[in-house]
């Protein structure tokens, strides 16, 4: 089985130690995605890793290198799926891993993952009709209110909440105190 | 047998007059001579200032008191007599008319920051009801966010699209996450009015703690599609699902007196009834074309966007023509309260600045007179708070006077001629006369169900549903007070331009009392309380005496506020068959399943989620970050000047961890597409020296080779594991 490759090779060069830190965050990434069984993930995960080396540019890290060439595979693989316009691959890779997720593709087709296999048709219609979307086609309508809902009279009624700042609060506490004083003065409290 | 249907568009218009004209009249009837013998106990003591205040007050909180009661007793003859035969579900032949629904209806909730996984399971009960009942083709479903927090967005993404996944409801059931919450609740449902509205005749909306069945939401579209004139019809949520003693207080009561004054409501209001904001179907056009709220001109608690939009839309459709009415008799609509006393305080402090707000449009023009005596009696509710807590003041400053004067009641006749009783004979008897109409309801409560001996058994059996009231009583009895002076304070707050803040509600297990926010919050209740038995107590121990039930409300309400908020007392008056309600001790299908997720729920996200869980995972996993993304828009055009900042955020939230940013920061990534994309690449290809503690942690849990689906167990992705 060969991993879906995704652009030319380019010589590598890191050391081995580094390379086993790329594999081990490969294989994080399979599995983030779901993808079931650890002889089946080691195995996609080496193969990536060996797509990596071989394309690695000079200096690059190979976590870097492994990841970006991941990645790829990915957007190559859901390319082979699902029709995508060629000039933004990025919302390709959106729809493709809700279209996973949502048809459990990791889970029931596990063996196709990222595989060059003919996929099956039922993969294929699943990955093509499966998807989120926030509502059917948007058709606007104008909703705004009518110009007027309050009376005249209402427009005055902020005044009878007390202002804000401290000299208005004070005036307006003093106003009340003397009134309730001379209430109950004047009640002959 | 042939069923006499009842066509709204036939109401002639004197009907409703002669109805409130009858009901004004049973009102007054019982209301003058009691403001008569009040008056009368204070000429007797001699006429002043205060005793005057007194009286207009007495006369206000007195209607006020005889209004709700007539209701109850309206509402409790036309049961007797088979119930009203104007009334909305009056209007469907419902053995006849069971035909497909024609019409388009989206099922709309607006949620703000609520548990993903009760917004979530609500939805799917409603949605697989509607599927059994062979309905659901020509409904759709809309979850509308307004969520801000970040780990409530994420974890509703996620709970969205295994929704989906379960119910396999792509292209049904949606969700919406407005960029900015502008107008609120009021706001997200005109944008999805905008977007979408002309698509649908009809909207049910819903609240996040609705749950409603699908026989009822297609009785609502049915009673539409019969009438073309209506505009809006409510139906009556049960309150269920309460725990503690408050929540299972208020479901008790409204579920045993609710019949009876919802009947009432009915009888006067008909087609000019009022809208809740929830659960309740609305005609799309009309509601769109006329139902758009005007910003009310400048701030502060009188201006600016109008809070409680419900009510004003009710009058707005009116004022336009169509009917609005209450499905008083429609089953399977349920909703969830307040477990506490202080949450539910805090929603009526929501709800108060709203309701004041209303002062604006009680004059507004075209209004139906209804609409303005619904407008009217919103501010009232709270107003008459103030209004007893003034009444009571008085009270005490009358006794206060009349010891200084150290004088007897006058010898004078009584100027009701035709009784000669004592003073002490009046006083207790107008007391009397209070007290009977707070027993009322209760009365015509239990006279209805005499009818019902099945019902009577799912309230546990007349002793126990006897012994419930009495509880009920007590402890409303002790309530109240303190509520009389939450609101009291609010509306001081409100006019002192202290604004409101949109609190989400705290539900279930969440919703429990604290003893440190119980004892800040009551504290000063308490010693009000004490401070008030003294004088009282000083004046005249009989004044004590008298107000001795209120004064105990303040005295206790650290402890009476802890423990009707605590879930444990609550069981255990559950399990000894206090306070149970139908729908707890025979709960319909939908409620059992509902509770069964729940716990199931509960029992997996026994974890509770880091602080940046929502931005962690909407970065680490490529499921939810690509569920995100499908959310989000790409920018066509994006400033330099945005790119560069949004960089160097990535770069900071990548190095530093989430703690490093700002919480509108961490917004402002997560609605970019661009850097959601990028920071989920970044974040992978990086090496784990480079970047902070809390993505190592999140890149390693991929690390086990335990099996996972997705969104796996519930809320798993979303809780930070």
């Amino acid at each position: 089985m060969e991993v879906m490759k995704a652009q030319p090779l380019l010589a590598a060069a890191a050391p081995d130690a580094h390379w086993g830190v790329a594999t081990e965050r490969v294989e994080h990434y399979l599995r983030a995605h779901r993808l079931r069984g650890d002889d089946r993930v080691a195995r996609l995960a080496k193969d990536i890793i060996e797509v990596a080396r071989a394309r690695q540019r000079p200096g690059a890290e190979p976590v870097a290198a492994a990841m970006e060439t991941a990645e790829a595979c990915l957007m190559a693989w859901l390319g082979s799926l699902i029709p995508a316009d060629d000039h933004d691959l990025r919302p390709l890779l959106a729809k493709g891993r809700v279209a996973l997720a949502l048809g459990g593709v990791p889970d029931r087709w596990p063996e196709y993952f990222l595989r060059h296999h003919r996929p099956p048709e039922e993969l294929v219609r699943v990955m093509r009709e499966t998807g989120l979307s926030c509502g059917p086609r948007v058709k606007l309508t104008h909703m705004s209110p009518s110009p007027e809902n309050f009376a005249p009279a209402g427009r005055r009624l902020p005044w009878l909440a007390i202002s804000q700042g401290p000299l208005p609060r004070v005036m307006t506490g003093l106003l009340l105190t003397l009134t309730v004083i001379g209430a109950a003065w004047s009640a002959g409290l | 047998m042939q069923v006499q249907l009842f066509d709204p568009a036939q109401l002639e218009p004197g009907v409703g007059s002669k109805r409130r004209f009858f009901v004004g009249v049973m009102v007054l009837l019982v209301t003058i001579p009691a403001i008569v013998l009040m008056a009368d106990l204070h000429l007797r003591t001699g006429y002043d200032g205060w005793k005057l205040a007194h009286l207009v007050i007495f006369a206000v909180l007195f209607t006020l008191l005889v209004f709700g009661a007539m209701q109850a007793v309206v509402g409790y003859m036309l049961r007797v007599q088979g119930g009203d035969t104007i009334r909305i579900s009056q209007s469907v032949d419902w053995a006849e008319d069971r035909g497909p629904l024609e019409a388009r209806t989206a099922v709309v909730m607006p949620i703000c920051n609520e548990e993903a996984g009760r917004v979530m399971e609500g939805v799917r009960l409603i949605y697989e009801s509607l599927e059994a009942d062979g309905r659901l083709p020509g409904f759709d479903f809309f979850i509308l966010s307004d969520s801000n927090d970040p780990n409530c967005w994420v974890a509703e993404e996620v709970a969205w699209a295994g929704l989906v996944k379960e119910l396999g409801a792509a292209g049904r059931l949606f969700y919406r996450k407005r960029r900015g919450n502008v107008n609120k609740k009021a706001g997200n449902i005109a944008d999805f009015c905008r977007r979408w509205g002309s698509q649908y005749r009809y909207m049910v909306v819903l609240d996040a703690d609705s749950i409603m069945t699908g026989g009822a939401i297609v009785a609502l579209a049915r009673m539409m599609e019969r009438n073309p004139g209506v505009g809006l019809i409510q139906a009556v949520p049960r309150l269920v699902n309460g725990e503690t003693i408050f929540a299972r207080l208020q479901q008790f009561a409204s579920r045993l007196y609710g019949p009876v004054f919802t009947a009432g409501t009915n009888y006067w209001q008909l087609s000019e009834a009022n809208y809740w904001g929830h659960n309740a179907i609305i005609r799309l056009a009309p509601f769109i074309k006329h139902c758009s709220l005007p910003e009310l001109p400048g701030d502060g608690p009188f201006g600016g966007r109008i809070m409680s939009h419900d009510y004003v839309e009710a009058a707005l459709m009116r004022r336009a023509g169509w009917q609005v009415w209450l499905a008083a008799s429609i089953e399977g609509s349920f909703e969830e309260c307040p477990a506490n006393l202080i949450d539910f305080a805090k929603r009526d402090r929501r709800w108060l600045q709203g309701n004041l707000q209303h002062l604006r449009l009680v004059f507004g023009p075209g209004f139906h007179p209804l609409s303005r005596m619904h407008f009217a009696m919103g501010i009232l509710s709270y107003l008459a708070s103030p209004l007893w807590l003034a009444f009571l003041v008085l009270s005490t400053a009358i006794a206060w006077r009349f010891k200084a004067t150290g004088l007897t009641p006058l010898p004078v006749d009584s100027f009701a001629e035709l009784v000669t009783w004592r003073f002490e004979t009046q006083a207790v008897l107008l007391l009397s006369l209070t007290l009977g109409l707070l027993f009322v309801p209760k009365i015509f409560a239990l006279l209805d169900l005499r009818s019902r001996p099945e019902e009577v058994a799912a309230f546990g059996g007349w002793l126990r549903l006897i012994a419930g009231i009495f509880i009920e009583t007590i402890l409303f009895t002790l309530l109240a007070p303190v509520l009389m002076l939450f609101h009291s304070t609010f509306i001081v707050l409100t006019l002192c331009r202290r604004s409101v803040g949109w609190k989400t509600q705290r539900r279930g297990r969440d919703g429990q009392s604290d003893w440190r926010e119980s004892t800040a919050l009551h504290g000063t209740h308490t010693l009000i309380g004490i401070g008030w038995l003294a004088l009282a107590w000083w004046i005249n121990p009989m004044l004590a005496a008298w107000m001795s039930p209120i004064l105990a409300g303040f005295i206790l309400s650290i402890t009476v506020s802890y423990f009707t908020g605590r879930i444990a007392p609550g069981l255990v008056l559950k399990r000894a068959g206090l306070l149970t309600c139908p729908e707890e001790s025979r709960p319909p299908n939908e409620l059992v399943r509902l509770e069964e997720r729940l716990a199931e729920r509960h029992r997996q996200d026994a974890r509770m989620p880091g602080p940046d869980a929502g931005l962690v995972n909407s970065v680490a996993d490529p499921y939810v970050n690509a569920v995100h993304l499908s959310q989000l828009r790409a920018k066509d055009n994006p400033a330099p000047a945005n790119e560069a900042r949004f960089a160097e955020l990535r770069r900071k939230l990548l190095r530093q961890g989430p703690a490093a940013l700002a919480p509108r920061d961490k917004l402002a990534l997560m609605m970019d597409a661009e850097s959601m994309t990028e920071l989920h690449r970044e974040l992978w290809a990086s090496s784990t020296a480079d970047v902070a503690p809390v993505w190592q942690q999140a890149l390693t849990r991929y690390s086990r080779a335990e099996e996972k689906t997705f969104p796996g167990s519930a809320g798993e992705l979303a809780m930070g594991m």
